[in-house]
């Protein structure tokens, strides 16, 4: 009888904490999602499973130096191997014809980081200190891979709710942006037709990560990491001699290093990290700065077409929050809502890339700034 | 305070330099493939 009772003590249950059962209701929650939902499952799937396993008690799994998914983290995502990998693959995905077609949309992907640097500032108005401040500001930059990127650097302690935040938030994009939309713009400028871009010949496109590359990591060197991974995925796609690369970069590579990825920034998600007043301020500044994001979009995008001739859609603007390619998606919705006959889509799809540089050079110079 | 609004400005001051950048350097590829392209066509 007595070793039974020896044996009980040493299980986990003797262990639990309230703090534990709210954190495995929070991780059910987006283990349901994911599932029933479809909210960016390839990542609230694992990283709802890892908030689930860190707050099992005695498993060691985040034992710094020994726990399995503490390695993970540490060599995954503390040594900045993982979020410069997925670049590689989403850049191996990107298409910046539609970018190349319409060169002067790139700056609707920067008007877009304004929002970034507006949170930055609220949240530092309302006492984060000025690391903390600029990680919840980049969630506005709906970027996942950069938000955690920078999360490392500048504040480890927020890496889980600043990841859950922008994760959750890219899956609403539907549904946060199109109010946004609506109430910056008139109805005769969501009718506005794009003019037709010009034809981007091959050249071009091979030219374009290489030039990219150089321009942005000579200005923001911190962005590098980023930046070259993103650029060389795009070199494999468009140079179309390594299609074997292109392929393991946009497949294999990117699912196994997703599976990576979100498993441990769950695993950073322990009850005491978690269950704290902060979290909740970090939830709200991560809305508000999708909400700012879209809004200065839209907002420059109306300034450019008081110097232009030939107009804009100011929809175009919101966009530029980086969510490819929902956020295109859901611009040519918001369009199609008001006159069928416009197509934004493809045109949407140039801010939406650039609104991915803007937000990794955002990164870049926060890292510079503050790192 | 005083550092915010330095990050701030030079902040989103530096996005829209890198892409200011950026957009020169697409037209710049642009008008030499243009150029090449027009070369070849003769």
């Amino acid at each position: 009888m007595q070793t039974l009772i020896a044996l009980f003590k040493t299980s986990g249950v003797f262990y639990l904490t309230p703090g534990m059962l709210i954190m495995w209701v929070i991780a059910l929650v987006l283990i349901y999602l994911a599932i029933a939902k479809d909210y960016e499952p390839l990542l609230l799937l694992p990283i709802g499973f890892g908030i689930l396993l860190v707050n099992l008690p005695l498993t060691g799994l985040m034992t710094p130096g020994e726990g399995l998914i503490w390695r993970f983290y540490h060599y995954g995502i503390q040594w900045e191997v993982i979020p410069p990998l997925i670049f590689l693959g989403l850049g191996a995905l990107t298409d910046f014809g539609p970018l190349l077609a319409n060169p002067r949309l790139i700056f609707l992907g920067a008007g877009a980081q304004g929002g970034v640097y507006l949170t930055f500032f609220v949240a530092y108005a309302m006492g984060f200190d000025l690391k903390e401040a600029a990680t919840i500001g980049i969630i506005g930059g709906a970027d996942g891979p950069t938000t955690i990127f920078l999360a490392t650097k500048l504040a480890p302690h927020m890496l889980g709710s600043c990841a859950v935040a922008a994760y959750s938030y890219m899956a609403l994009v539907p549904i946060i942006q199109p109010p946004i939309m609506k109430l910056l713009t008139t109805p005769s400028e969501r009718v506005i037709h794009m003019q037709k871009g010009r034809k981007v010949k091959p050249l071009e496109k091979i030219v374009f990560p290489i030039m990219g590359a150089i321009v942005i990591i000579l200005l923001v060197p911190a962005s590098a990491p980023l930046v070259a991974m993103f650029m060389l995925g795009n070199l494999f796609r468009e140079a179309k001699v390594v299609e074997r690369l292109t392929h393991a970069s946009q497949n294999e590579l990117l699912n196994i290093i997703t599976i990576f990825l979100g498993l441990p920034v769950g695993a950073t998600m322990n009850a005491e990290n978690f269950l704290q007043p902060k979290v909740i301020f970090i939830f709200f500044l991560g809305l508000l700065a999708f909400m700012f994001s879209t809004a200065t979009g839209i907002m420059l995008a109306k300034l450019m077409n008081l110097f232009s001739r030939n107009k804009i859609n100011p929809l175009l603007g919101a966009a530029g929050v980086s969510a490819v390619p929902m956020a295109a998606r859901v611009v040519h919705k918001v369009a199609a809502e008001a006159d069928k006959k416009n197509y934004l889509l493809m045109y949407a799809m140039g801010p939406n890339v650039a609104g991915v540089i803007g937000t990794v050079v955002a990164a870049g110079i926060f890292l510079t700034l503050l790192g | 305070m005083e550092q915010a609004i330095t990050i701030f400005v030079s902040g989103l001051g530096g996005v829209f330099a890198a892409m200011a950048l950026l957009y020169g350097a697409i037209r710049l590829t642009s008008l030499i493939t243009d150029k090449i392209g027009g070369r070849k066509e003769k």
